[in-house]
């Protein structure tokens, strides 16, 4: 049998019992599937997670990917998974039927995604990147530019890519360089891109970026960038593929996530390096956030699904290493116990869960808001949006900064065995920590929660916010076993409005260096605040299920989940407490500190 | 080419068995697949149909749920589909179950190739392949490793696997009956048009009465169900307990008097 890295009782738990994704069956948009479809996607990608993922997750990360003159080998399960993914309809499974799609929701797409990443998360993201260069064309791009493209991204033949970063532009996307000449019918692109995931490979036919540049003459800052469709090979006269002056310069070797390559990209060498617009000019940074957005969402789901691969791999090694006896079994002679009886082991995988299964739902709280769009409009469709854009940073920092401590645990777990690469820990603490930085750093996920999305159409979005976590409160408080789980959440919710309006204060009073220095603070602050409340939720529906006389496996279950929820609250929801000292406290220490004071 | 792939739901194997009454599996804790084998088989089919057209129909005895494991097939590529759904069969053996898949396959008029999986994972008594050409008068192969079909659609070139690593290579003509090897062929995996185009193929529900067959239940067995039980394994390890000296004392004793081997 292959590792276990995933509980399929749990993303069925979350999916049909928490979020109650069958109601979506109700829309016309949805009409056509059921639970049958929805189990037969989630089988079908164990299957795949099991058979052509799993196998490849070690050998991918030994046997990194290889650059030589220009070109980048990678390992022979990427075009396998390719071509899987594009002809099992996987690259655009949510897109409408028209657009070849399935209509599949989102909420079924992530769990299916959480599998994929669970079990060999480097080689899941070449298609998912390409779902989401494809995506952009299809939403801003030209009906010609859709017909030269996106059919061959969808089939898995091409990979799309996201090219955003430069040397001297990461984090600032306002200083990017690479520029963009007209010309005639296509623009000339010069310049250089770094860190390109999936830049460059012998996996696919073509490579399709999705990059962004400045149009001679353009604004500075933000307002002058463009978004280029940028092919490794562009299409000539005759329909054949050939160079279109995108050299790949070079790879990284990086820590962890070693199975896909992040590439140097020099364009326009030799000065024949054609791009074509995207939408209209200077609008590239609003367009590419749709994808970025999405990116965000997905990187959370990255972090929880391999933290979740880290857990059923301590979990094992816990339930059958011998070590030490109970502090109350004093004869040497008795044999050794297995290390899960011990309580500090206990508590490690309970921490490792109570992150796991608490951002896993989050990120499926998104999901849901977003097939909420998708079939409402109006007043209620902007709810939904508005909630999305408010809960996208949490979703994608909250398992970033958390799955690293997860999977450390998990790692704890296994004492020295976890060190050494005879088990998988090592890879999956290597894999884990690319999440706080791709995608927006954690820092900018913060400035972007507190400087943007907390004060956003006037505070609309936190509001509604409030109320979806009250009304959680609400619906829980009834319950004996539940009710002081309640109180305490409501509590936190006061204390992120004080801490909120604190902070409002200074921004007011326009001191927005010192508003934003521990932005990255309130992020953590916020972030405890809402896996709370997803456990609270989950909570809920496991005391009803208990009440309902289950099996012995699913009372052993729900146990488990309200052992879970119940650890949440005591062990980590307490950690607010010092967050909102600090946050209350606005004594400029870091602004303060001068870079000279640094030195010895 | 017309071909009848019967497919065989059983319960995963990772699941936890628990035994009710010594008579029958609690339900309640298994999750439920498609028999490994009888998806080799119906990649076969498939692969027929792509070569020479015509159609794959699925049949399945059993409860309500194997509709999941029939949709499977659809999910795959396979046209429609049906579904012998009667308690009374399911509660007699394997006469009994075959019986009333053979009367499902005259009502299509018989096939030109009819697959199962070589066996069931859960049973594996490799009987229902065998006891169906018996009753339709067809010549069979078991243990098929490769098919080739010539021009004609009726010429058959079959690869038997044989013990010690050998194959043996036969020659028959269709109609047949094939049961097939796992490693044939890689199974292909349901893809997601696949899947939603599954919801709406057509699968004919039957009850022994629309299928008029007469054997039923324990009556129409021709074994008799006992029990199920876990076999209790004769090895048992001893762990002997006490410091070294006491210990190999014991041992030596052991060996002497209970295993008698010094
Ligand atoms: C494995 C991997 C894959 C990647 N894939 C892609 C890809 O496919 N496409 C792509 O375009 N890019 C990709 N990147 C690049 C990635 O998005 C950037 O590395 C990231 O955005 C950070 O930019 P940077 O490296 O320039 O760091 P910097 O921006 O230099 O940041 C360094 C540190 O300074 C902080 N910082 C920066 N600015 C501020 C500020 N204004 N206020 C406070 N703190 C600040 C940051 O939070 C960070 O801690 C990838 C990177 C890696 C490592």
């Amino acid at each position: 049998m292959a590792q276990r890295f995933v509980s399929e009782r749990n993303l069925k738990f979350l999916l049909y019992e928490v979020f109650d994704a069958e109601c979506l069956v109700r829309y016309p948009y949805f009409s056509d599937h059921s639970r049958d479809t929805f189990d037969m996607v989630l089988g079908t990608a164990m299957k795949l997670g099991e058979e052509i993922l799993y196998p490849a997750f070690q050998e991918m990360d030994r046997k990194p990917p290889e650059y030589a003159d220009g070109a980048v080998r990678v390992h022979p399960s990427v075009k396998a998974y390719m071509r899987a993914s594009g002809e099992g309809g996987w690259i655009n499974a949510m897109h409408p039927y028209d657009a070849g799609g399935q209509q599949l929701p989102y909420m079924v797409f992530s769990a299916c995604g959480f599998i994929f990443c669970a079990a060999n998360y480097s080689l899941s993201v070449y298609p998912v990147l390409t779902a989401g260069a494809a995506h952009l064309i299809e939403t801003f791009g030209s009906e010609e530019l859709k017909r030269a493209f996106v059919k061959n991204m969808h089939a898995g033949k091409w990979q799309g890519t996201m090219a955003l970063t430069e040397p001297d532009a990461g984090s600032s996307l306002a200083d990017i360089t690479t520029t963009a000449e007209p010309a005639d019918g296509y623009y000339r692109i010069r310049g250089q891109k770094i860190f390109i995931s999936a830049g460059a490979h012998d996996g696919v036919e073509n490579v399709v970026h999705l990059m962004l540049a400045r149009i001679k003459g353009a604004p500075a800052g933000v307002k002058g960038i463009s978004l280029f469709v940028v092919p490794q090979r562009r299409i000539n006269d005759d329909g054949m593929l050939v160079f279109n002056d995108v050299t790949c310069a070079g790879i990284y070797h990086k820590l962890g996530y070693r199975g896909a390559p992040i590439t140097q990209l020099a364009m326009g060498d030799n000065d024949d390096c054609r791009g074509f617009l995207v939408g209209e000019a200077n609008r590239g940074l609003a367009y590419m956030f749709q994808m970025m957005n999405e990116a965000r969402i997905d990187v959370g789901l990255s972090a929880a699904a391999i933290a979740s691969a880290a857990y059923y791999a301590a979990l094992e090694y816990a339930k059958e290493r011998p070590q030490g006896r109970k502090a109350t079994e004093k004869d040497p002679t008795k044999p050794q116990a297995p290390i899960i009886e011990h309580a500090d082991v206990k508590r490690m995988l309970l921490f490792q869960r109570s992150v796991i299964e608490g951002a896993f739902s989050l990120i499926l709280q998104l999901a849901r808001y977003t097939d909420m769009c998708r079939v409402t409009d109006g007043a209620e469709r902007e709810r939904c949006e508005l909630l999305v854009d408010l809960l996208t940073p949490i979703a994608k920092s909250y398992p970033a900064e958390m799955g690293i401590h997860a999977v450390s645990q998990g790692m704890q777990c296994l004492g020295g065995y976890g060190y050494c690469d005879e088990f998988p820990l090592e890879q999956y603490y290597r894999d884990a920590r690319i999440h706080p930085i791709h995608e927006g750093t954690t820092g900018i996920q913060g400035m972007d929660l507190l400087g943007r999305k907390v004060v956003m159409k006037n505070g609309k979005a936190m509001a509604l916010y409030f109320d979806e976590v009250r009304s959680t409160i609400q619906s829980a408080s009834g319950d004996d076993a539940l009710s002081a789980c309640a109180d305490e959440l409501e509590a936190a919710l006061k204390t992120l409005e004080d801490v909120t309006a604190h902070l409002a204060g200074i921004a007011m009073k326009g001191e927005i260096e010192l508003f934003l220095a521990d932005a990255t603070l309130y992020l953590e602050l916020f972030g405890i605040i809402a896996i709370a409340w997803q456990w609270l939720a989950q909570a809920r529906v496991a005391r009803k299920a208990l009440q309902g006389n289950p099996s012995e496996s699913d009372s052993n279950f729900y146990n488990g989940k309200l052992a879970a929820f119940r650890f949440f609250f005591a062990y980590e929801l307490p950690r607010i407490a010092g967050l909102a000292r600090r946050l209350r406290n606005s004594d400029g220490l870091t602004v303060a500190m001068k870079t000279e004071y640094f030195e010895d | 080419m017309k071909i009848v792939v019967l497919v065989k739901e059983v319960p995963d194997m990772e699941s936890k068995f628990k035994i009710i009454d010594g008579a029958k599996i609690d339900e309640s804790q298994i999750a439920f697949k498609m028999n490994d084998f009888d998806a080799y088989a119906v990649e076969a089919a498939l692969q027929l149909k792509e070569k020479f057209g015509g159609e794959v129909i699925i049949i399945s005895a059993g409860p309500d749920r194997v509709t999941k494991e029939v949709r499977q097939a659809f999910a795959m590529g396979a046209d429609w589909g049906i579904h012998v759904n009667d308690p009374q069969i399911d509660a007699g053996d394997n006469f009994v179950v075959s019986s009333a898949l053979v009367k499902a396959i005259e009502s299509l008029g018989g096939a030109d190739l009819i697959m199962t999986g070589v066996q069931s994972e859960d049973y594996q008594a490799s009987l229902t392949g065998v006891v169906i050409a018996d009753m339709l008068g067809l010549a069979h192969c078991t243990n098929v490793v490769k098919i080739d079909v010539a021009a004609d659609q009726k010429t058959l070139t079959i690869n038997r696997e044989l013990e010690g690593g050998l194959n043996e290579v036969l020659e028959m003509s269709a109609p047949a009956v094939l049961t097939i090897q796992s490693g044939i062929n890689e199974p292909r995996y349901p893809t997601l048009p696949g899947i939603m185009k599954a919801k709406k193929k057509r699968l004919d529900v039957k009850k022994a009465a629309d299928l008029g067959v007469a054997e039923l239940g324990e009556a129409g067995s021709k074994t008799k169900f006992i029990k199920m039980f876990f076999p209790v394994s004769d090895h048992k390890a001893e762990i002997i307990e006490g410091d070294a000296k006491t210990a190999a004392k014991t041992l030596v004793d052991k060996l002497k008097n209970e295993a008698k081997v010094i």
